[in-house]
């Protein structure tokens, strides 16, 4: 999740509607991403919690909005995200319904809802009802297979969801069969190796985008970024390209990322007929120099680079303007994206070979 | 009109279940044959070591051959569940939450297939009609029964030399008569052993069938008023009324006849909490005061009729037995609880 860092700064409540060993999965997996953990749990489960490097707190009796024990617990604690741990059958409605009242009625400070689930105690989603699927007007071959890689999102409206999915399409009665396999990580980004094994002291790449720069409908080895991944095999490529993303939402992502980690490097796709700004590319532009990162774009429908004027030497499109890579057939993604890898490997390698930026 | 099929199957079980008897008996012209002129895609969420059984299998190629195909491994859900408590349900809703985006998406009307359910012939044609008439939902009762003793007398009865399985409706409910699972039998309203969950309540009309009340019914089709999403609980609670919230928007098949669909569980499946008594009003009040929205009290005003034979006048007395049941039952989930518990708790004294 891009927004929790270990130095999250607000209280991380776990509140246990679950059994004490789901909570506890979720309270081991999370420990690893953020402090400030209290464990809110009820009282008849309160003991054998071992209370090590996180605080144990207890409420009585059950979760509704007359449940006066759990409401001066929270007040106590002030958390800035709650995150409900769910059990191993249903989601309890009451709860979210509880805490949703008390933010509104301000009986307890505004928090960031999750909810952690039993068989995904690694993951935690944002709990948002009102959340709308994006609402893209382009046609998309696999389109709403985007779909189970999202999730909320805060701030960005959405962002990739840790995931290993494989889809077998077979269309027209028997007729143009293929497959995918797309994962990604727990950060949002979508592999670019086979370990996704992230080494600490090598250099950074990373690429922003919307689902041509993802790969929506190509497997995780005929994406751009696994292709530059085993170019560049001393830096570390990161593709945290999103089904459906403008360029405002790949901006906010950029933003967020480099609060958890130092690209030196970074690569920006957007659909110039799509969604073009200038401001938001300037932004990008001003981001990256503000963090010391050479910035290439990749405008992804082959439009000409309108941006040149104001952009540095690195602006590309699309090596194959003729071909959308949502929509041709998946061999013409596959040599778009081949296409892609080879043009910027030149890039990338007269920027490495520059002397670093100064400011 | 777009259609989604969708099943989400996982385990070597209920996998097999799927393939080899849940397709077989789909795959029949009443059935999935019947999809024809549609545009219907059949979606199918599971694991990838359970896709790879299921792209092996010669009915799911028949299937390919007829329609779309969409095989999803969502390896993500059901790695990390290796623990030994059953996840089925949650697993099972963000395999349906998957799909509802899909269609929602794809503004498809979606069929949902449960990996353990049997149809009777023309049951899908007879949801196309329904679909077409402007109908936005189809529920059904889904009754269940034992799998391991029935599946081997209907693969018997019913299969052909195509290795299909088409069941024609009479003859389907004559078989499942004799393979009431033991959750279905504790919810007969004359059952010794009550179920403390009587979310069916089943009338015996001789040995030719039952009457039923459903407070919960399986939603066979749904075609979305509104695009909302599927945010809590099971797919046939919260999102359904959200989906399709006016009682005129949904047909009850009410009628053995016209669609007929059985439920095959493992024998060993949990009845759940078993009540000490036999059925009391009361009791069923209290339970109906604590549970289901206003489309499942809906439900309920409507006698679904399971029959082998033909349906005659004792049938029409035991419908008007089963209305005053649970008229009255409505009536009595209408006072405050405390009233119902001084009433139960007197009832209980007085026995």
């Amino acid at each position: 999740m891009g927004r929790l860092s270990k130095d999250y700064p607000a209280k991380f409540v776990i509140l246990g509607t679950a059994r004490k060993d789901f909570v506890l999965k979720a309270i081991n997996s999370l420990k690893s991403r953020v402090t400030n953990i209290v464990a809110v749990v009820n009282n008849e489960r309160n003991s054998p919690f071992p209370g090590l490097d996180y605080d144990v707190k207890s409420f009585a009796g059950h979760i509704t909005k007359f449940n006066i024990s759990l409401l001066a617990t929270l007040r106590q604690i002030k958390p800035g995200v709650i995150v409900v741990v769910i059990g191993d059958q249903f989601i309890h409605k009451n709860v979210f319904e509880t805490l949703k009242f008390w933010m509104r009625w301000r009986l307890l400070n505004k928090s960031e809802l999750y909810v952690s689930y039993s068989f995904d105690p690694d993951f935690i989603e944002y709990w948002d009802e009102t959340f709308e699927l994006p609402a893209s007007t382009r046609a998309f071959a696999d389109k709403d297979l985007s779909l189970l890689i999202i999730t909320p999102h805060p701030r960005l409206g959405w962002i990739n969801r840790p995931a290993d999915l494989t889809v077998k399409v077979t269309r027209k009665k028997g007729a143009e069969q293929y497959q995918w396999r797309c994962r990604i990580d727990r950060a949002g980004a979508r592999f670019t190796s086979e370990d996704q094994n992230y080494v600490a002291d090598r250099p950074l790449l990373s690429v922003f985008g919307p689902s041509e720069v993802f790969g929506v409908a190509l497997n995780d080895d005929e994406v751009f970024s696994w292709i530059l991944q085993e170019k560049f095999s001393s830096w570390n490529v990161r593709n945290y390209g999103a089904p459906d993303y403008s360029l405002h939402q790949s901006c906010l992502a950029l933003e967020e990322r480099f609060g958890a980690e130092k690209p030196k490097i970074v690569i920006l796709g957007f659909s110039a007929r799509r969604d073009f700004s200038e401001d938001e590319l300037l932004k990008a532009k001003t981001l990256c120099e503000e963090h010391d990162a050479e910035l290439i774009v990749i405008s992804m429908d082959g439009k000409p680079a309108v941006y040149s004027e104001f952009l540095n030497e690195n602006g590309f499109t699309w090596p194959s303007a003729s071909i959308d890579p949502g929509k041709g057939a998946a061999e013409e993604k596959v040599m778009a994206h081949k296409a892609l890898a080879e043009a910027l490997e030149e890039t990338i390698k007269s920027i490495i070979a520059r002397e670093p930026r100064s400011k | 009109m777009k259609i989604h099929l969708i099943s989400a199957v996982w385990g070597d079980q209920y996998t097999d279940l799927f393939l080899n008897v849940c397709l077989p008996n789909q795959l029949t012209p009443g059935n999935l044959r019947a999809f024809g002129e549609t545009d219907a895609v059949y979606k199918i969420y599971t694991s990838s070591k359970d896709a790879e059984t299921i792209l092996d299998n010669r009915f799911y190629k028949e299937v390919e051959s007829l329609m779309p195909t969409q095989v999803v491994a969502l390896d993500h859900l059901f790695r990390s569940s290796g623990h030994s408590t059953p996840i089925s349900i949650l697993l099972m809703t963000q395999c349906h939450k998957a799909a509802i985006d899909s269609a929602n998406m794809a503004k498809a009307i979606l069929v949902f297939l449960p990996p353990d359910q049997v149809y009777s012939e023309g049951a899908f044609a007879r949801l196309i009609e329904i679909a077409s008439s402007g109908k936005r939902a189809v529920t059904l009762s889904g009754v269940r029964l034992s799998k391991e003793t029935f599946v081997p007398a209907f693969k018997e009865k019913f299969t052909d030399e195509n290795g299909h399985m088409p069941s024609p409706s009479r003859d389907l409910v004559e078989l499942a008569l004799g393979h009431m699972h033991p959750i279905t039998a504790s919810m007969y309203i004359d059952a010794k052993s009550p179920n403390g969950a009587p979310t069916h309540l089943y009338w015996k009309v001789g040995a030719e069938g039952f009457v039923a009340r459903c407070l919960h019914l399986h939603p066979l089709l749904l075609n979305p008023v509104s695009k909302s999403r599927l945010i809590y609980g099971n797919f046939d609670t919260d999102y359904f009324q959200k989906a399709a919230p006016l009682p005129s928007d949904y047909y009850i098949v009410t009628d053995s006849d016209d669609i007929t669909a059985f439920e095959m569980s493992p024998v060993d499946k949990s009845v759940g909490f078993i009540g000490a008594s036999k059925f009391n009003i009361i009791g069923y009040a209290r339970f109906l005061k604590r549970n289901g929205h206003h489309i499942h009290k809906y439900f309920l005003t409507e006698a679904i009729r399971i029959h082998s034979t033909q349906t005659d006048d004792n049938w029409e007395a035991i419908d008007a037995e089963s209305s005053n049941i649970i008229q009255a039952a409505l009536a009595l989930a209408k006072l405050p609880d405390s009233i119902l518990r001084l009433w139960a708790f007197l009832l209980e004294k007085m026995r």
